[in-house]
């Protein structure tokens, strides 16, 4: 029986073993007249803060609120994306941020949310149709009470899977990178020998105005796509009807079908299947939709172990 | 006493911080959660840290913290989980972020573990991982010595009955 205990042992040192500190994240102890909530995260909050500062900046340089950009979801970018002719450059944190970090940062994730401030980034695609719905959701009905699984990352994107595109066979998670404002979560199932497969990676974006509000519902935005991947129309553009979907695909035999959805109406326009395979081979399908306002391009493929394997997804406009 | 409290939590945070939060992981499944627990017994600490009782009481402190924090985080994310979506906690009750590197043997360990009720986990974790004592586990659980006792023997019987019936399926 000392066996068990050997085994029990083992088990929970394995797993802790995993954790060092090169995975926590930066926080600093407390100290006197130090609000809790603001020294969580430190290195976060400062960065936000520096690159608020330069979104500040570059608009109020660059004063115009067309500027191009074409920040895609998905990635682990800074929550706050800094607009105007260099989307890429993310500011240090300096030192007068260090000495005085932002109790408030405002935070710029939808169009609805930023007070015509700064341009979006991301386009709210699930369950929130708007930031009004998002924050009567926050203070009015949850998170305590009607649809509590709006604070729950795993939860929304698994049910954007199911309820939303109707993947029912999609029905565990299989990663999940949860960060204050922006979480990456995996979806998947399991294959016949109780692997686990990864469908789509999915990008959330709380639905809020301030950094590193906790209370706000989490929102679906986009995929983070690596072998199957939905590139056209580009994040966040505009679109009219037919639109032509397209990627890349890593697969043998995959069928690729390509739907448009929108939260506005129950309707959804289906183009496809397409037959494809390669090694990071071009796919394309061309779909008619009816659907106004915020769109979800969804292009799924599978039939070898289910009816749908891998899915990505694409958030765009009318 | 606020630059002593100061002096004292920093010291504890710097070289007790990780082991917390792994404690807390074992507790709660998800490394995020168990870092937010573990904040809150550091700024719990600092608060109190005038009514400790004495500067050694701090670890003991902050284990008991960790281990209420955690109690807490899981009671919350319960009641999110009551919602009217009836496959949601067998949806969810994944554990997303498990290692994915563990050996089967230690995966099926911590699903097990991860099942027992709440206090047989604890005493569990504390025993075989915190190696603390029966005492002292009763301390950090407020909790008599005699319960200490039953729920550490129901929690291993719960887990080695798992594990013969899992090495009987595989024969």
């Amino acid at each position: 029986m000392n066996d068990i205990d050997a085994r029990i042992r083992d088990a929970l040192r394995a797993a802790t073993d995993e954790i060092g500190e090169q995975d926590l994240r930066p926080a600093t102890p407390p100290t006197a007249g130090r609000d809790r909530r603001a020294i969580r995260w430190v290195a976060p909050m400062l960065a936000a803060a520096a690159v608020a500062a330069v979104v500040a900046t570059s608009v109020a340089l660059s004063g115009s609120p067309s500027a191009t950009h074409d920040v895609r979801p998905g990635g682990n970018s800074s929550p706050v994306i800094a607009p105007g002719p260099n989307p890429s450059v993310i500011a240090q944190p300096t030192a007068a941020s260090r000495r005085a970090p932002a109790p408030h940062i405002r935070a710029c994730f939808f169009a609805d949310a930023c007070g015509g401030v700064n341009r979006p980034s991301y386009e709210p695609l699930w369950p929130f149709r708007s930031y009004d719905e998002a924050v009567h959701w926050e203070r009015v009905d949850g998170p305590a009470g009607h649809s509590p699984w709006h604070s729950d990352a795993r939860a929304t994107a698994l049910f954007f899977t199911r309820n939303y595109l109707g993947f029912a066979d999609i029905g565990i998670v299989t990663s999940a990178q949860v960060g204050t404002d922006e979480a990456h979560i995996g979806v998947g199932y399991r294959d016949p020998s109780g692997t686990k497969r990864t469908s789509a990676v999915l990008h959330l974006v709380r639905y809020e105005t301030t950094v590193g509000d906790k209370a706000a519902g989490w929102e679906i935005a986009g995929s983070d796509d690596t072998s199957f991947s939905l590139e056209r129309p580009a994040y966040g553009s505009r679109v009219a009807s037919p639109t032509t979907a397209g990627g890349h695909i890593t697969g043998v035999d995959e069928n690729i079908a390509v739907a448009v959805r929108t939260l506005a109406s129950a309707h959804v326009d289906h183009a496809g299947p397409v037959p494809a395979g390669g090694t990071h081979s071009p796919w394309a399908v061309t779909v008619p939709f009816a659907g106004r306002g915020v769109l979800t391009i969804v292009a799924v493929t599978g039939g070898h172990l289910q009816q749908h394997e891998r899915f990505a997804i694409q958030g765009v406009h009318t | 006493v606020a630059g002593s409290a100061d002096a004292a939590v920093e010291v504890l945070f710097r070289t007790q911080r990780l082991q917390l939060v792994r404690l807390a992981r074992l507790l709660v499944d998800d490394k995020e959660t168990a870092e937010d627990v573990v904040q809150d017994a550091f700024a719990g600490l600092h608060r109190r840290w005038a009514s400790l009782s004495s500067p050694e009481a701090a670890g003991a402190y902050l284990r008991t913290s960790v281990v209420n924090g955690s109690r807490s985080a899981l009671r919350r994310r319960r009641t999110v989980r009551t919602s009217t979506w009836p496959e949601h906690d067998a949806l969810v009750g994944e554990a997303a972020d498990q290692p994915s590197l563990l050996a089967a043997e230690h995966r099926e360990v911590l699903d097990v573990l991860r099942e027992l009720p709440g206090r047989q986990r604890e005493v569990i974790v504390l025993r075989y991982w915190g190696e603390l004592g029966e005492a002292e586990i009763a301390r950090t659980l407020g909790i008599s010595v005699g319960a200490v006792k039953s729920s550490a023997s129901r929690g291993r019987d719960a887990i080695a009955a798992r594990l013969r019936s899992s090495e009987r399926g595989e024969r």
